[in-house]
Formats: C-alpha cells, sequence, structure tokens
C-alpha cells in the first residue's frame, strides 16, 4: 500500500518528470518494435510507421496510462477550484465579504458549539456527577426564590431523607476572613461547607485530609484546607503544612489539606475552606441555629432519579412545615426543589450561551443562503459558458463540480479559517478570566469539537450548493445553447418556477431578510434594554467612589463595644486624610450580599414572629448619606450625637419602606416620628427621623428593597466597608486607609477594593456581553441583505436594460423606472419582513429574561427595524438601477 | 498462427508472473508473454502500458531505470513483495477456475 500512496504523491507532484519517463518509456519500446521489424527485413522507415500502428494512438496509450495513476479526476477538480479561485479574484469584494461571514459563522458556531460542550453538556469533572444535586427553598407566595435552610431544616433533611447516600451543606456567599500568620495581614476568601462536602462531590485533597464529623460541632477543632493556589502562593509549597496552626480572623485553625487547583466549589477563587456553615460571621453566633444561610447538596443514591428525589421532598417538606412552623424558613408556601448541581453551577450562563449559539446558526444559515445566492446568480449568468463545455463534450457531473467549484472553495477557504478563529478565541479565554463564565477553564478545541467545525463546513457546503443544483437540474444547462437575441427569456426560465411570483433568487432573499431581521431585532431590543439598565436612576452616585472592606476578627472584636471603638477611630482618621472628599463606614455596600431582619411598627397589631415582614437593615456612619450621594426626602438623617452609645435610637428608612408599612406616602399619616421594632438587634422602639431616595443596592435590574439604615452605634456589624469619594488614584487612596488602618489595629488587612463603577459593570457585563455579541452577529447579516438584494436587482435590471431603453424612449421618467425596482426590492424585502415580525412574535419570550424595562412585543423596537430594513431594500436596488438608468437611454435601444 | 484475446484480468497475472522471474521493462516483458506462450497470446501494446502503471500503482511492481542489452535507459519493473503474494493468490484462483472449466469440457 505504501508503494502504491508513494507512487501517487510522485505522480501528482512531479507532474512534468512521470510525463517525461512516459514518454521515454514509450519511445524505448516503439525503438525496440522497429528495430525487431527491421531484423524480419523490413524498410526501415515502413518499420517505424508499423510499430506505431502496432502501439495504437500514442496519446490514446498516454491517456490511459494517466488514468491509470488515478488522478484525471483529482486533477480536473483542482482545476475547478483554481478556475473558481480566478473567478473569485475577479470580485474581490463579495468574496472576502462571504469569506469573512461564513468564516465568522462557522468559526462562531465552532466556538459556541466548543463552550455548550465544555460548559452544558459535558458533566462536571466529579465522581458520578449525574448523582449530584442541591436543594433550595422557593416560596411563591411570597415571590421568593432560591432561598436557604436553616440548621434545622438540614438537619431534618440529613435525618429523613432516604433518596440520598449523603446530605451536606454549603454556604453560598464568600466570607472573608484575615490570615494573620506567617507574614503580612491578608484577607482570604473563604467557603464554609459541612464536613462531608468534599466526600460528597468526591474530591479528594492533594495533601493531608479532608474535614471529620468532629470538625463540625460548635465544640470540635476548627480545621482549614487550602487551596493549591494560596499554600504555594503563601507557604511555599511546603509539604509539610498540615498539622500547622493559622490565625484565622485570630483563632486558630489547623491545617489539614490541600485542594487541587480548579476545585470551585461552592464557587471560584476559594482561598481557605472551613467547616460549619451556619456560623456565618455575619451574624451574632446567638443566631447561628436560626438563621436561613445554608444550601444544601446531596448525593442521590445510585439508580434514584431526580423525580423520586423530589417526591420525597416534597413530603418531607410537609412534615418540616408542620413540625417547626415558626422556623423561618417554614413560611406558608415553601416548596423544596431538587436540582442537578450542574444546572446550578452554570444557571447564570445558560441562557446567554443558547441564545448566543442560535444567533451565531441563523448567521451561518444567511451566509449559506447569501453564497447560494452569489453561485446562482453566477451560473445563470455563465449559461453559454456551461452550454459551450457541454456541446464539448463535459459530462454534467463535469458541469456541476465547475459550478460548485467557487462556493466549496469559498467554504472550504472560510472552514480553514474558522476553527484557526475558534481555535484562537478558545486560546485566550482562559487568560480573560470571566468570573461570569462558570467552568470556563474547562473550554478545549478537542476532537469532537473539530468533527464538528467539518460537519458544519460540509453542511454549509450542501446548504450552498443545494439551489444552484435544483436550479441546473431543472433548466438542463445544455439545452440552454440557443441564439443569443433570446437571452432575457432563457435567464428568466433558468431562474425557474416562480413562487407566487418570487423568482428562486428573490426567495434567497427573502430568507435573508427574515433570518437577519429576527437577529437585527433581537439586538435591538437588547441595545435598548441595555440603554435603559445604564440611564437607571441608582438612587446613588457611583462615580468616583472607591469601596472596601475591612474584615474585623471576632475573636479580639468580640463585643459591640469594641467594635464600636473601632468603627468611630477608623472614622475619625479617615475623615482627617487629605485628598478624600467624603467616607463614611457601612455595613455593605450596593451590588454586595443584603442583610434583612424582622420589622414590626409599634402600635400596631403584632403578629406571629414568622410573619412579621423584613427590610433590608444597614448600619452607618453619619457620613454615609454625603458620602453615598443619597437625597433625603424627608426629615433628616443621624449626626453625631445620634451616634453616641447612649443616644436613643433612631433609624432612616427610605420610600420604599415608607410605602410598604404606610401604603398612601407621600400622602396620609407621616411616617417620621414612628417607632419602630427591630428583631436582629433586639432594640423594642426606634425613632423613624428621616426618609431618603431609595438605592437599587443590587445593581440597575433589581428594583430597591425596603431599607432603613440604624446608626452603627445601634447596630455595630462584624465586618464592615468603607466607601469614600475620591479623586486620589485608587493605589494611593488604598495606601492612605491602609495608614489609617493601621493607626488603629495593626493586624487588620482591608480586601474587596473595588471602584463602585467596576463592581455595576460586573453586574451589567454579562448583559453587554451578550448585546455586544449579537450587534455584531445581527449587523453582519444586515449587510449581507442588502449585498444579496443589490445582486438580485442587479441582476434584474441588467436583463431588462432594453426594456428600461424602450420605456424611458416612450416618455418614462427616472423616477417612474426607479419606482419599478426599488417597489420590486422593498415588496421582496417586505415578504421577509413579514415573517420575520411572524417569527419574532412566535419566539421572542425566549429572550425576555435579558430585558429590562421592554417588552419582546415593543412597537417601537419593530417601527425601527421595519424602518432599517426598508431603507436598506430602497438603498440597495437604487443604486444598480441608478447606474443602469444612465446607459440604457444610450446603449440600449442599440441593442435591440 | 492462431492467436488468442486475453481473457478480461488475466493481463494483470501474465505481466506479474513474468516479473517473477526477474526484472523486466515493458518490450522485455511482451516478448516473453509472445514467446513462451509460442506466439500463442499476443498482448495488446496498448494495453500493457496502462496496466503496468496500475499495477505499480496499486503496489504490486516498482519500477526503475536501468541499462538495456544494447545500453539504452529503460524503465524495468521489478516484483514487490506485495505482488508477489498477489501472484499466488491470481494464480491459485486462475489454476481453479480453469481446472473447473476443464472438467466442465470433460464432462461425458
Amino acid at each position: 500500500m505504501l508503494e502504491g500512496f508513494l507512487f501517487r504523491v510522485r505522480v501528482l507532484f512531479q507532474r512534468k518528470r512521470a510525463e517525461q519517463e512516459l514518454n521515454a518509456e514509450l519511445r524505448f519500446h516503439l525503438d525496440k518494435l522497429a528495430a525487431k521489424h527491421i531484423d524480419d527485413g523490413m524498410a526501415p522507415a515502413e518499420a517505424a510507421r508499423l510499430a506505431r500502428v502496432r502501439l495504437g494512438a500514442l496519446a490514446g496509450v498516454k491517456e490511459q496510462c494517466r488514468e491509470s495513476w488515478g488522478f484525471s479526476r483529482i486533477e480536473a477538480l483542482l482545476g475547478d477550484i483554481n478556475y473558481g479561485l480566478r473567478k473569485l479574484r475577479k470580485s474581490p469584494v463579495f468574496t472576502s465579504t462571504t469569506i469573512c461571514v461564513l468564516a465568522l459563522s462557522i468559526g462562531g458556531a465552532t466556538l459556541f458549539f466548543a463552550l455548550l460542550r465544555s460548559v452544558l453538556l459535558s458533566p462536571l469533572p466529579y465522581r458520578s456527577p449525574e448523582e449530584l444535586v442541591v436543594l433550595s427553598l422557593d416560596n411563591p407566595a411570597t415571590r421568593t426564590f432560591d432561598q436557604h435552610f436553616t440548621v434545622g431544616r438540614v438537619e431534618h433533611t440529613r435525618d429523613h431523607a432516604e433518596s440520598f447516600s449523603a446530605v451536606g451543606a454549603f454556604l453560598k456567599w464568600p466570607e472573608v476572613v484575615t490570615l494573620s500568620s506567617g507574614g503580612d495581614p491578608e484577607a482570604l476568601v473563604a467557603a464554609r461547607v459541612s464536613s462531608n462536602f468534599f466526600e460528597i462531590v468526591g474530591i479528594q485533597p492533594m495533601i493531608g485530609r479532608g474535614f471529620v464529623p468532629d470538625e463540625d460541632h460548635p465544640s470540635g477543632r476548627s480545621a482549614v484546607i487550602l487551596s493549591e493556589g494560596l499554600w504555594e502562593r503563601r507557604f511555599g509549597a511546603d509539604p509539610q503544612l498540615t498539622g500547622r496552626v493559622l490565625l484565622l480572623d485570630s483563632q486558630p485553625y489547623t491545617v489539614v489539606g490541600v485542594l487541587p487547583e480548579g476545585f470551585d466549589l461552592p464557587f471560584r477563587d476559594v482561598d481557605v475552606w472551613v467547616t460549619r456553615p451556619s456560623h456565618t460571621s455575619a451574624f451574632p453566633d446567638r443566631f447561628w441555629r436560626f438563621v436561613t444561610t445554608q444550601d444544601v447538596i446531596a448525593r442521590l443514591k445510585p439508580g434514584t432519579t431526580l423525580a423520586q428525589a423530589q417526591s420525597e421532598m416534597d413530603s418531607l417538606n410537609q412534615s418540616y412545615v408542620s413540625m417547626y412552623p415558626i422556623s423561618l424558613d417554614a413560611k406558608p408556601g415553601v416548596t423544596v426543589r431538587v436540582q442537578p448541581l450542574k444546572t446550578r453551577v452554570v444557571s447564570d450562563v445558560r441562557p446567554v450561551l443558547w441564545i448566543l449559539f442560535g444567533a451565531v446558526c441563523v448567521l451561518l444559515l444567511i451566509a449559506c443562503t447569501n453564497v447560494s445566492g452569489l453561485v446562482l446568480t453566477r451560473a445563470s449568468a455563465r449559461s453559454h459558458e456551461f452550454a459551450t463545455l457541454a456541446a464539448l463534450g463535459a459530462g454534467s457531473l463535469r458541469l456541476l463540480s465547475r459550478l460548485f467549484a467557487e462556493s466549496t472553495t469559498v467554504v472550504l477557504v472560510s472552514g480553514g479559517l474558522a476553527v484557526i478563529l475558534a481555535a484562537g478565541v478558545i486560546g485566550i479565554l482562559p487568560r480573560l478570566h470571566m468570573p461570569d463564565l462558570a467552568r470556563s477553564d474547562e473550554i478545549r478545541l478537542d476532537g469532537g469539537v473539530l468533527v464538528f467545525a467539518v460537519g458544519v463546513a460540509a453542511l454549509t457546503s450542501l446548504v450552498v450548493g443545494f439551489f444552484p443544483a435544483l436550479e441546473a437540474a431543472r433548466s438542463r444547462i445544455a439545452g440552454l445553447l440557443t441564439s443569443h437575441a433570446s437571452s432575457a427569456n432563457r435567464i428568466s426560465t433558468a431562474w425557474g418556477k416562480r413562487l407566487a411570483g418570487i423568482t428562486r433568487q428573490e426567495q434567497l432573499v427573502v430568507g435573508q431578510v427574515t433570518l437577519s431581521f429576527v437577529l437585527v431585532f433581537g439586538a435591538g431590543l437588547l441595545v435598548q434594554s441595555l440603554a435603559k439598565l445604564q440611564s437607571v436612576d441608582l438612587g446613588f452616585n457611583p462615580e468616583r467612589l472607591l469601596t472596601l472592606r475591612v474584615p474585623l476578627p471576632t475573636t479580639s472584636y468580640d463585643t459591640r463595644e469594641k467594635r464600636l471603638v473601632f468603627f468611630r477611630e477608623l472614622d475619625r482618621r479617615l475623615s482627617a486624610v487629605p485628598g478624600i472628599d467624603e467616607s463614611a463606614l457601612m455595613r455593605s455596600i450596593p451590588t454586595a450580599p443584603p442583610l434583612f431582619t424582622n420589622i414590626h411598627v409599634v402600635g400596631r397589631d403584632a403578629v406571629p414572629e414568622w410573619e412579621e415582614p423584613q427590610a433590608r437593615l444597614q448600619s452607618i456612619t453619619t457620613g454615609y448619606f454625603a458620602t453615598m450621594g443619597i437625597a433625603v426626602r424627608r426629615g433628616r438623617v443621624a449626626s453625631d450625637p445620634d451616634n453616641r452609645s447612649q443616644a436613643p435610637p433612631t433609624v432612616v428608612i427610605n420610600e420604599s419602606f415608607a410605602r410598604h408599612f404606610w401604603p398612601a406616602y407621600p400622602a396620609g399619616p407621616d411616617p417620621v416620628g414612628q417607632h419602630l421594632r427591630l428583631a436582629f438587634d433586639r432594640i423594642a422602639s426606634a425613632e423613624i427621623i428621616g426618609i431618603v431616595e431609595d438605592v437599587r443596592e443590587s445593581g440597575p435590574a433589581e428594583p430597591a428593597d425596603p431599607g432603613f439604615y440604624v446608626p452603627m452605634a445601634l447596630s455595630p456589624p462584624e465586618k464592615c466597608f468603607v466607601a469614600l469619594r475620591t479623586g486620589l488614584s485608587m493605589q494611593t487612596a488604598v495606601g492612605l486607609v491602609t495608614e489609617a488602618l493601621h493607626g488603629v489595629d495593626l493586624n487588620l488587612a482591608i480586601s474587596e477594593v473595588a471602584m463602585m463603577t467596576e463592581l455595576l459593570g460586573e453586574v451589567l457585563g454579562r448583559q453587554r456581553l451578550a448585546t455586544a455579541l449579537l450587534v455584531a452577529f445581527a449587523s453582519l447579516p444586515l449587510l449581507l441583505v442588502v449585498v444579496g438584494l443589490y445582486g438580485v436587482v442587479a441582476q434584474l435590471v441588467q436583463v431588462r436594460t432594453s426594456e428600461i431603453g424602450i420605456r424611458t424612449a416612450l416618455g418614462a421618467t427616472r423616477a417612474d423606472i426607479l419606482r419599478m425596482f426599488v417597489g420590486r426590492a422593498i415588496t421582496v424585502a417586505g415578504v421577509g419582513i413579514v415573517l420575520g415580525v411572524a417569527t419574532t412574535l412566535t419566539f421572542g419570550h425566549t429572550i425576555r429574561g435579558f430585558l429590562f424595562g421592554i417588552v419582546p412585543g415593543d412597537p417601537v423596537a419593530y417601527g425601527a427595524v421595519i424602518c432599517v430594513f426598508v431603507s436598506a431594500a430602497a438603498t440597495a436596488a437604487a443604486i444598480p438601477t441608478w447606474r443602469a438608468l444612465r446607459v440604457a437611454q444610450t446603449t440600449a435601444i442599440k441593442r435591440v | 498462427m492462431a492467436r488468442v484475446d486475453l481473457p478480461q484480468g488475466t493481463l494483470d497475472l501474465l505481466i506479474l508472473r513474468t516479473l517473477a522471474l526477474e526484472p523486466q521493462h515493458g518490450w522485455g516483458i511482451s516478448e516473453r508473454i509472445r514467446q513462451v506462450s509460442r506466439d500463442v497470446l499476443q498482448v495488446q501494446q496498448g494495453s500493457l502500458y496502462p496496466a503496468l502503471h496500475r499495477l505499480e500503482r496499486r503496489g504490486w511492481i516498482r519500477a526503475k531505470w536501468g541499462i538495456s542489452d544494447n545500453n539504452r535507459r529503460a524503465k524495468y519493473y521489478e516484483l514487490t513483495p506485495e505482488g508477489q503474494r498477489q501472484l499466488e493468490d491470481e494464480a491459485t484462483s486462475w489454476r481453479q477456475l480453469s481446472t473447473a472449466v476443464e472438467s466442465i469440457l470433460d464432462m461425458a
């Protein structure tokens, strides 16, 4: 086989030499034959002639030899491709546009397939990942979803559930702890998980062990597991680290293990894992059994289905609610949701990926139709050439091959570019570090993806060739060798059967208009939605606002008084720093997880504790409202005297709070002067002294919650944020804050330094990315539609140039002619637009989750997009018509 | 002299068999076949060379340029190991075929 292969390669690449050898070989034979005849007594001239006769027609023999080399077909194809390339080079703009679009769409499809495959389709990299589920609480009655469990409910589930082989818990939010041993204090991201968490997931520490049950008990030893990254960075990958005691928030923790890089549960970028998910430092210890903080992870017993687990959870939920009615997670209407861990991990990116994958597939379809149209146009323009070829004996296969050479060449080139493109993007993905894109480090360009790319390219080539093949089959190109005079008739016949008066080429344009209408419309909605999001009044001013976090170790700051002293001192020092215009300390900042607590308006009828309404609690220093730029609507805000320890309790509420408890607000009874009972800090009565405007703390897309503000003295938090409004660079400002902080306590570190605009940008980031990509995907096909329509009209105009000439000669004005062709183009586009509107009305709801302040059926959006398409169609048609008008009068008459 | 046209497909077998003796050029092959068959088998010259090239493509024979008896460059073909196997296979099936045909012709 190898011999044969080498032979082929040699023949293919040393074609000239092979020909020479063939000649020499046959010449040798002829000479020998002639010599033999001479030996037999024949005259030399006669012998040579006879020899030639005996050898048969020399050319025929050579051709047969060449055929036996097995390359004639490939050569013919190469010739066709070469021919195709030459033809394509003649229209570089069209060709490069088409190649770009095809490469982008095939590459895009490949890229998104790789993303979908790695992120959504491939199993999580854990043991039997399909058995891993997450439990969360929904309450349709109060419209709260994805709520957390109390310790009691976790224990109840663990003790009674039959569907699971193990039940564990974790805290969904990252905690920040300060590591103060072995170097400068450093703020670390901590995850709190139950001791069996790693066992359930099925992951082994690379060094040491996982947690043991004893480490879950409040009285047990405190243990910590480090990430490989932290272990290398901070401890020089010391293999003897296990057993060492580290100080986290000044408390001793024993290092028991190190987890390998890339383990991103329960969230990404964890530095340390600790136990007791119920003991979040956001709450005082006395709350730990009552607050809802925990998410539940469990492993299904082999053979148990999700549905079985769900129905068992439903009945367990019933018994739990009836046994512990006063528990915070047993409010009426609460339901348990069992979902696969994978669904949870990728829940944020799933819809974006599918929408973009859909968009890129539509783009691909449009590109196919476009290239198909290109081939069709050329086929009908070149029917004469084909007829000649057919008359000279070219087989129909050969003709088709020539017809497809162009499109195949385009597809081949684009496919190659596409794979390079996709590989390039996948190569730089990990470096982009997109925290929003779960599992992005698992994305690979592997065999499966390559197979997909090749498949898509092959399919593309088929789709592209479909219409021209249909035409070729019908019009029987060879039969088109008719007189030149009837070329107009011929071409319109070649365009084939009309569907409702629309030619085949026009049908392709209709398809393109429909598909790109859908894309442009979707992109338009997202752009509008993004614009609305960005112009939302947040209720505070995020410009030049720098925020950072100061975690306070619960050991050295175990009492309210100690924390209060710290806050006052830090606040005083910060306000004295030159260059910092405004500063304040607070419990949390916008975009950070909120803290809700029960509220009761003093003097109203008491309700059971678990039915009390909740509001967002914020503890602040007196500079807060000025620093954040929050307007005061009524009354006053707390001043220094209110912030003293013994001052009478005061509270400032926001307008949502006022409307919630005094529905007639701003009319009706004045909330200012009323008193509230606050559950969180056991404050029996705090006077409302003022009302401020609403703040969208969770970002522009989320409405403001009812919220209230108390002085730090009333509710000193365990960790605090600092907000500064400053014109200094971030680095300088952080240096100054660190200096002030170390003036108060040398053992503290700051963390989570960010400009507020950045934090809000992250909230908007997903939206922005999806929008940018969809706009890119939408503008390309719009361009293609223009090109496609231009082609159709140009063709039409060319065929009817004589007619135009006659019409103008008979008195038709340029406007009449223009109206005729532009009207036709608009009709064709109109059909596409109608189909596009129908499609968007049918599938519009899929995009609803991404829209803010706008609905998929928005009439203004429709109007705008329709205008874009109609004017695009008019422009595309007007240009060739105008051109034709210029030549028509002079040349057309002559042709008739 | 009675001449017999070669049945379809036997040319390959004859070429392989001839080359099994020694490497030979195209002319030599046709002469050898003619001589050995006592002028009964005449290889159509026009089909000899396409056949040689076809066999070479299949890897059963390979070609190299050598010097012929009267000092001219000539293209010599020789059997490859694969060609040797092919020859054995084809010879076997040819013998089976001819035995079978003969026994039918000899039917009493």
